[in-house]
């Protein structure tokens, strides 16, 4: 299959088990949303994906365009095509935004190689799309970026990185109504039948502006329902506690 | 997933600077040697004026006067007439780069010198062994009268600004390598910087040794007058030599009021160059004096010292630490304080043993011993106690005593109480403790009667313990000693242990084996260190740190167990090499030479008490009857021991035929000193306080190398500003030490240290900063910050800061960060497609960022060049 498959996912992490068999498919050309409650292991799946050290998957496997990739570094499952946007992301002293993501770019991108003032251009210009100013690509990497800021230079480096699946970690979060515009717009740009994206949320603000296609909620370590765009609509009615209620059993909570 | 793939060190490759020319054609090639016609030639082929030759010949008389530094005793008695003093390649300085000879381009172009001019200098200066073959300056600024020339040209052009200045910052007698500098300078750079001038852009020199065998001296002078500004850049690269050559610069420095100076070395000495330089400046009234440093890795591996908490690896050992040292005057050994170290880079070693006291060195390693002068008149004594480098070696004065250094060690109690868990029928879980009976006597911290039973217990003890089924159980427990009823040692063993416990030991019905059944006595020695069997018992470290009389205590009882007299020696006979071993070392620490013999290694068939059985070889340990070891024996070897003949007690004390006799605290030992072994090895060094001297493996051995002098900022008059940056990269096996010194001679003064270090691969970094305040500086502000990254949990990084302050207005911030570099930081750049390497130099980089983005740009390209090499492949 292409795309992202996750069967039966389990992972601890300092021997706490925070994903308890997540089910999900993402496909090239979609976009679902996962939402769900503090605590619920959104944030963990993601990392997991992602190929975090701080997991351990106990049990279950993750594929990719039909290729398992659990046992891959964090790196190979980025050449791959997988993307995650940070819900916080690091700073990195005294590294400039243009020279970190020229080093990604060129491992992505061996082939297509670009010198570095072609890839300043590039950047230049993905970056005004997202509202960002021409200094912000000499800046150290996150460092004394606003929240708003390191949101949308993560979404910069998707756009240059040109994922097949990217993960969007609570984007939203931290985004004032301008931004998250912009971003979203950014994303909308992306949809084509070459990218699907899976987009972590609490909120179902973004999700008017992204219109997924599917949308999973997730307790406990579960997806305990998937539906389409309406169900973040019944959600955002009821809230958490009774749509829990109503298929996964008690509500968790959590701090996060 | 597994991150913890092994990490290695890639090697950063000195080879680069490795090539060199012939010195055939030199023009001007000195004979080796330093004498006063030496200076008058070189004052005259400069024809130089005669205040100046008056100046190398004061400084020539200091040099011969001034005593050695204690460090340097190394280099008097070798290298100093084993160096030329003077040569040069060709003519004349050049102002064209076509003009320059052939050779001396190629070097040049090779480190990408040209280019560095392409990149628009303000000026560079091209330094080659003797002479500066290259200078140029841009137009303009020579315009505005800005001087930069070699040091010679500069004492030519504008001898009254020089004589004004020279040797005021470093005094002609400062240290015997500052006169040296003095008397036979040639080369560096004279910058002269005019009021209210500011030069943007660096100035640079390069200096570049390219003979083998040579010093170079150059001298450099920088005056920047009232408001100017200036960042003069130096590199500096020699190849690597077979033989040891000098670096032996002087660099003074002056800002005066409002001005602002920026000093910056990166230095690519390969490490057998000794380096010793004397850097300082005077920042008049509201002026500002930066040095930056960059400090780039170096190896280690380590042969051990004694220090007074036990035996260390050379490498492990910190400034401050105290070692075991001889004071030659008393005769006596001592501790004394370690002042520096030093990485001595990799070199080929020889093993210089007796017996089993063997110790790896270089072939100028100086050692203690005495040389025979068959010039000198008799009555003058043609014997002179003194260093002998190690390929000259035959005898050795070693130590064949101890001073009592170390403490008795805190004994481990065995656990009194014992806990299981287990559950009732209703599944609570339930925790039972037992409390067992003491029969034990309380035995706090080792004393002389239990390291003699933990030394007759590694002979012939063991213990056997019993598990229950529940966890945690102990069934029974006993401690044994094979000790047949007429062994000579079983009286003492039976008084030992009944002051030791209360219960009483069963005998096996032969009468071999005695035990002693006590869960709390097994407990004790296992917990202590000692447990195994015979073919794997070891010593606990512990002990090497014991006071002397435990330590012997200890030997005592091992010699009881398993040793012997044998002809005019002790003897200890065992199937555990690894473990005589361990105690010829222990003996090391006590002065006692000893040798081991394998009787043979293969398993075979032997009758041990008219038994058959399988020796799976044997091992023969043999020493001097010390006169210290009877004490702690049984009364039967004690006996044995004190009947031998007297002349086994003595040892050879007299030098030669000579009418020396030395003290009894050493011997003088004939040495086996091997070839050299083919391949390079990393070196250290130590400088100690006072002796000069330090004891490694049982050898008396001198400081060989130099450390480096930290650059030192003199703030002269108010409001001048004092900055030092250094940065540091330590990796696998080094220690990079680096520091500076400020002193404040004025109100409102103000220093900021900044250190920036890298640990790596179990790197240690220090940093050292030394602030002084005198009385009557009011008001001054100085800041220490220290900024360390350290990339996995085996690194560390210490700072320490000396601040000498006798004035209560002075304010004094300190302020240490360390940055672990989180999995999460490499995890967030490894997720966008960067490998693991990849992200590490990237995080690296960033941290000396605010270093490398001061430099000249062909100087932060190489660097950057240098730490990638550096961090590539340290992770696998």
């Amino acid at each position: 299959m292409q795309g992202l498959e996750i069967k039966n996912l389990y992972a601890k992490t300092e021997g706490k088990e925070i994903l308890k068999g997540v089910n999900l498919a993402v496909k090239q050309g979609e976009i679902h949303a996962i939402m769900g409650p503090n605590g619920s292991g959104k944030s963990t799946l993601s990392s997991v994906i992602m190929g975090s050290p701080k997991y351990e998957i106990t049990n279950g496997e993750i594929k990719f365009d039909g290729k398992k990739i659990s046992e891959l570094e964090a790196d190979e499952r980025a050449k791959l095509g997988l993307f995650l946007s940070f819900q916080y992301p690091f700073e990195i002293q005294g590294l400039t935004f243009s020279k970190f993501l020229h080093a990604a770019y060129k491992n992505h991108y061996p082939l297509k190689p670009l010198s570095i003032v072609q890839f300043r251009m590039l950047l230049k210009e993905q970056g005004k799309e997202l509202g960002m100013t021409d200094d912000f690509i000499d800046r150290e990497l996150n460092v004394g970026f606003s929240g708003g800021e390191k949101k949308r230079a993560e979404i910069l480096q998707m756009k240059v990185l040109k994922p097949k699946i990217a993960i969007l970690d609570e984007t939203d979060s931290g985004l004032d109504i301008d931004s998250l515009k912009l971003v979203s717009e950014a994303v909308n740009r992306m949809r084509s039948k070459e990218f699907g994206a899976i987009v972590i949320t609490h909120y179902k603000r973004i999700l008017n502006y992204l219109k997924p296609d599917f949308v999973h909620i997730m307790n406990d370590g579960k997806i305990i329902k998937s539906g389409g765009a309406e169900l973040a609509d019944q959600l955002e009615e009821k809230g958490y506690s009774e749509i829990v209620k109503e298929f996964g059993g008690n509500l968790l909570r959590v701090k996060e | 997933m597994d991150r913890k793939k092994e990490r290695q060190l890639t090697e950063i490759d000195y080879t680069k600077y490795d090539f060199n020319y012939k010195t055939d054609d030199y023009e001007i090639k000195f004979d080796k040697g330093i004498n006063e016609d030496v200076v008058r030639r070189i004052s005259k082929l400069k024809n130089e004026p005669e205040w100046m030759l008056d100046i190398r010949l004061k400084a020539y008389k200091a040099f011969v006067e001034k005593e050695m530094p204690k460090w340097g005793a190394d280099l008097s008695e070798i290298h100093f007439d084993d160096i030329i003093y003077y040569m040069k390649a060709s003519q004349d300085n050049k102002k064209s780069w076509d003009d320059v000879p052939k050779e001396v381009k190629d070097t040049f172009d090779r480190l990408g010198i040209p280019e560095a001019e392409k990149k628009m200098l303000a000026g560079i200066g091209a330094q080659y062994d003797s002479e500066v073959m290259y200078h140029s300056i841009r137009e303009d600024l020579e315009k505005q009268g800005v001087v930069f020339l070699s040091m010679d040209e500069g004492l030519k052009k504008y001898p009254e600004i020089v004589k004004e200045h020279f040797t005021k910052i470093v005094p002609i007698n400062d240290n015997k390598f500052a006169s040296l500098n003095t008397a036979v300078w040639s080369g560096g750079s004279f910058v002269y910087i005019p009021k209210n001038i500011k030069v943007d852009i660096p100035l640079q020199a390069y200096f570049r040794i390219n003979a083998e065998s040579f010093g170079q001296f150059e001298r450099t002078l920088i005056i920047a007058d009232e408001g100017s500004h200036v960042h003069y850049v130096e590199g500096c690269t020699a190849p690597r030599f077979t033989t040891q050559s000098l670096h032996s610069a002087v660099v003074e420095v002056i800002a005066k009021p409002n001005a602002h100076v920026r000093y910056t070395t990166i230095q690519n000495w390969a490490n057998n160059i000794y380096n010793l330089v004397t850097k300082r400046a005077f920042a008049y009234r509201d002026a500002t004096v930066e040095w930056v440093d960059g400090n780039l890795g170096c190896l280690a591996q380590g042969s051990t010292v004694t220090t007074p908490a036990g035996i260390r690896t050379i490498e492990t050992l910190d400034v401050g630490d105290k070692v075991l040292s001889f004071d030659e005057q008393l005769g006596k050994l001592c501790f004394h304080s370690v002042v520096a170290k030093r990485f001595s880079g990799y070199q080929k070693i020889r093993q210089v043993s007796v017996g089993e006291r063997k110790l790896l060195a270089t072939d100028n390693h100086p050692f203690y011993s005495y040389a025979y002068d068959k010039n000198k008149p008799r009555k003058l004594g043609r014997y002179k106690l003194g260093y002998v480098r190690a390929d000259q070696l035959t005898k050795a004065i070693i130590p064949r005593t101890s001073i009592d250094y170390g403490k008795p060690h805190k004994l481990e109690a065995p656990e009194l109480t014992t806990k299981f868990s287990s559950h009732n029928q209703y599944k609570h879980n339930l925790t039972v403790i037992r409390k067992r009976s003491q029969k034990m006597t309380q035995t706090e911290y080792t004393n002389n009667e239990i390291m003699w039973l933990f030394g007759y217990w590694i002979g012939d003890g063991n213990i056997e313990m019993e598990q229950a089924k529940t966890n945690g159980v102990i069934r029974f427990a006993k401690v044994g000693f094979s000790t047949p009823r007429e062994d000579r040692a079983r009286g003492k063993l039976m008084n030992t242990m009944a002051a030791l416990i209360e219960v009483e030991p069963t005998e096996r019905r032969d009468g071999v084996h005695l035990a002693w059944n006590s869960k709390e006595l097994a407990e004790f020695f296992h917990i202590n260190g000692f447990n195994g069997k015979a073919k794997d018992k070891q010593v606990p470290e512990w002990v090497w740190s014991l006071p002397e009389s435990q330590r012997l205590a200890f030997v005592a009882g091992y010699l009881d167990a398993d040793g012997n007299i044998n002809d005019r020696y002790f003897s200890i006979k065992s199937v555990n090499r690894p473990l005589l071993e361990d105690i010829s070392s222990i003996l090391v620490t006590l002065g006692i030479t000893s040798r081991l013999h394998t009787e043979f290694s293969e398993p075979k068939t032997v009758t041990i008490m008219g038994v058959k059985c399988t020796a799976h070889g044997s091992h023969r340990l043999d020493f001097n009857i010390d006169e210290r070891l009877p004490e702690f024996v049984s009364p039967a070897l004690q006996e044995k021991a004190l009947s031998a003949p007297e002349h086994i007690f003595q040892t050879k004390r007299l030098v030669g035929r000579s009418n020396i006799h030395l003290g009894k605290n050493v011997e003088i030992v004939t040495v086996n000193v091997s070839a050299p072994y083919s391949e390079p090895v990393p070196t250290w060094d130590i400088e100690v306080e006072g002796t000069g001297n330090f004891v490694s493996q049982g050898f008396i051995v001198h400081n060989s190398k130099i450390t480096m002098k930290y650059p030192a900022i003199y703030l002269m008059e108010e409001g001048a500003k004092g900055e030092v940056l250094s940065i540091a990269l330590a990796g696998k096996g080094q220690h990079q030490d680096a520091g500076a010194k400020i002193i404040h001679l004025a109100s409102r003064t103000t220093s900021t240290i900044t250190s920036k270090s890298i640990s790596k691969d179990g790197g240690r970094s220090s940093y050292r900063g030394l602030i002084k305040v005198p009385r009557g500086a009011k008001n001054v502000r100085s800041s220490v910050m220290c900024d360390a990254l350290i990339l996995d949990e085996k690194s560390r990084s210490d700072t320490y800061t000396s601040v000498e302050i006798d004035e209560p207005t002075a304010t004094i911030a300190h302020e240490a960060k360390v940055g672990k570099i989180g999995d999460d930081q490499i995890f967030y750049l490894m997720s966008k497609g960067l490998s693991q390497a990849e992200a590490l130099t990237l995080i690296v980089l960033g941290f000396i960022q605010p270093f490398t983005k001061t430099l000249p740009l062909e100087f932060s390209v190489e660097l950057n060049r240098l730490i990638e090499m550096e961090m590539e492949n340290s992770v696998g």
